[in-house]
């Protein structure tokens, strides 16, 4: 099953790769990013170093849970939600706004997450 | 990498201090002032502390199940589904814009103090600074906002001490022309709740903090405002209503006055525009508002948009004499908004079957106290409910725009 979230991470950072305008943007931009799903003890961690993502590696939940971890954003969500924001069929703003989905970290970090995936929703 | 600033509980302090004193705030305490007599005035402003204490609890409580910046928005949605989260948040918005002007039609009149200038015209110069302050992608950091908090509470106290040394007063629960009755008492508790809205918004930081400091910093914040609000009332006994304006004190009202709009007004900005990018996201504004600007990472379309909105809101409640009106209009869309959280949290997720007598007695005082704000208006009451009508016909159509878009796509996706 994880698999499946690994996979979808995969196919979402090479996207985001394809998009010169982006990595361009966020060029300035390191950070840890943890996808966890809040209904399986899931999650996936994608390290993004000056705008590039160097790695995606399989996580537990309590890890990603952690607190206090310097430039590491948490993203915690139903399993459905991350796999739609992963492909790309959801903007992840709207189960933001929501409440479905919440996040733990730095806002500057979420706001550049959410700019990547809007932008590649709108593609 | 560079580790981001992290807040501490005296700067978690401020931001909800900071973002609750507004220099509206001056206005919401004349008018209390001339509601009821010194005692009263007291009594109402510890009943709102004792109700923004037991909230305070509430709204840890509320972060801590959905820990989001989107605060209000998000707990109501999880509560009751999307459409009713923007039907509560919609109107806030738009009472939010409309507190914005005023509070920038007040800094006009105070700079009118010691500027000779038409206040009007320095309401606009001050409203277009800060809205380039935020286009700029400037925001104020939590330890400039520290230092401004700790000087306008202090600038408050210390003024309101200055005021009633050598003044002979007592704090007396009747005055010739301010008779305390129920209907007065329930208006001036909703004026005093004003006063504090907007401290729980520090729960827009649980997502870069522990939860139990957030916590500490709600209980905290009703604290140190129900004390500054009361030396400052005393203070307005003292000198019969209103500061005199001679030696030091334009200065000090100046600055106060500059400080408290200044941090108000750039997180109002900041947050609305947010709000308006993420409803123009879901489709319920206009698309082209969700742009975020890349190097600034804000969306600059949306604050762009505010700018007319508060500039017309400026004018017309200037035009129209709407001061008062607006102000019994935020002060029942605070007790509203704080009756949802309550009931919020019998909802689920938030819901452990914890005994809520205590939330649903609070949200019937806060609803009558609502009532009560509206009856006591006077010849203020139709241009509040005519304002109330407005935010809350905003919120319904944007709740019903985002149900058919919903609706839309789930039928695009019914195979």
């Amino acid at each position: 099953m994880n698999n499946q979230l690994i996979a979808a991470a995969r196919e979402f950072a090479q996207r985001y790769s394809a998009h010169a305008d982006l990595a361009r943007d966020l060029e300035d931009w390191s950070c840890r990013v943890r996808l966890a799903a809040a209904d399986a003890a899931e999650a996936v961690t994608l390290t993004v170093e000056s705008g590039r993502v160097t790695g995606i590696l399989e996580g537990r939940q309590d890890e990603a849970q952690g607190d206090g971890e310097r430039n590491a954003l948490t993203v915690t969500a139903a399993r459905a939600i991350l796999l739609d924001i992963l492909a790309l069929r959801l903007n992840p703003n709207q189960p933001y706004v929501f409440g479905e989905l919440t996040v733990r970290g730095d806002e500057a970090d979420f706001l550049r997450v959410d700019y990547i995936a809007s932008t590649l929703c709108a593609r | 990498m560079k580790p981001a600033y992290r807040p501490g509980l005296l700067a978690l302090i401020a931001s909800s201090v900071g973002t609750a004193m507004a220099s509206v705030c001056a206005l919401g305490l004349v008018t209390l002032h001339n509601m009821l007599p010194l005692g009263w005035s007291l009594a109402a402003i510890a009943l709102a502390y004792l109700a923004c204490r037991h909230l305070a609890r509430v709204f840890a409580h509320l972060a801590e199940v959905v820990p989001s910046a989107a605060g209000l928005f998000a707990y109501s949605a999880r509560a009751w589904g999307a459409a009713a989260g923007l039907m509560v948040i919609a109107p806030y918005a738009v009472l939010m814009l409309m507190l914005g002007a005023l509070e920038s039609l007040v800094v006009g009149a105070v700079l009118g103090l010691v500027i000779p200038l038409p206040p009007m015209a320095m309401a606009v110069a001050f409203l277009l600074v800060s809205w380039a302050f935020c286009m700029a992608g400037l925001r104020l950091g939590f330890r400039a906002q520290t230092v401004a908090t700790l000087l306008l509470v202090i600038g408050v106290v210390a003024g309101a001490v200055a005021l009633s040394c050598g003044a002979p007063m007592q704090i007396a629960m009747d005055a010739p022309s301010r008779t305390a009755t129920v209907t007065t008492f329930a208006a001036a508790t909703g004026q005093a709740l004003f006063l504090f809205m907007g401290f729980e918004l520090v729960c827009t930081h649980v997502e870069a903090q522990r939860v139990d400091r957030v916590a500490r910093a709600l209980r905290a914040a009703p604290l140190v405002l129900a004390v500054t609000y009361g030396a400052a009332m005393i203070g307005l006994e003292a000198a019969g209503g209103a500061p005199p304006m001679s030696g030091a004190m334009p200065a000090l009202v100046v600055s106060l006055c500059l400080l408290a709009s200044f941090t108000s007004i750039n997180g109002a900005f900041l947050g609305l525009a947010r709000l308006a990018s993420a409803m123009a996201s879901q489709r319920v504004l206009p698309g082209p508002l969700a742009k975020v600007h890349a190097a600034s990472m804000l969306p600059r379309r949306a604050l762009t948009a505010l700018l007319p909105a508060t500039l017309a809101f400026v004018v017309a409640i200037d035009a129209a004499g709407l001061q008062g009106a607006v102000l019994r209009a935020a002060a029942v869309a605070a007790t509203s908004l704080y009756a949802v959280a309550l009931c919020a949290r019998g909802r689920a997720p938030f819901h452990r079957g914890e005994n809520r007598c205590a939330d649903r007695l609070l949200a019937a005082i806060l609803a009558a106290v609502g009532v009560g704000v509206v009856l006591d208006a006077g010849d203020d009451a139709a241009a509040v409910m005519a304002l109330l009508a407005l935010a809350t016909t905003a919120g319904a159509a944007a709740a019903f725009r985002l149900r058919s878009i919903r609706r839309e796509i789930a039928l695009a996706q019914t195979p």
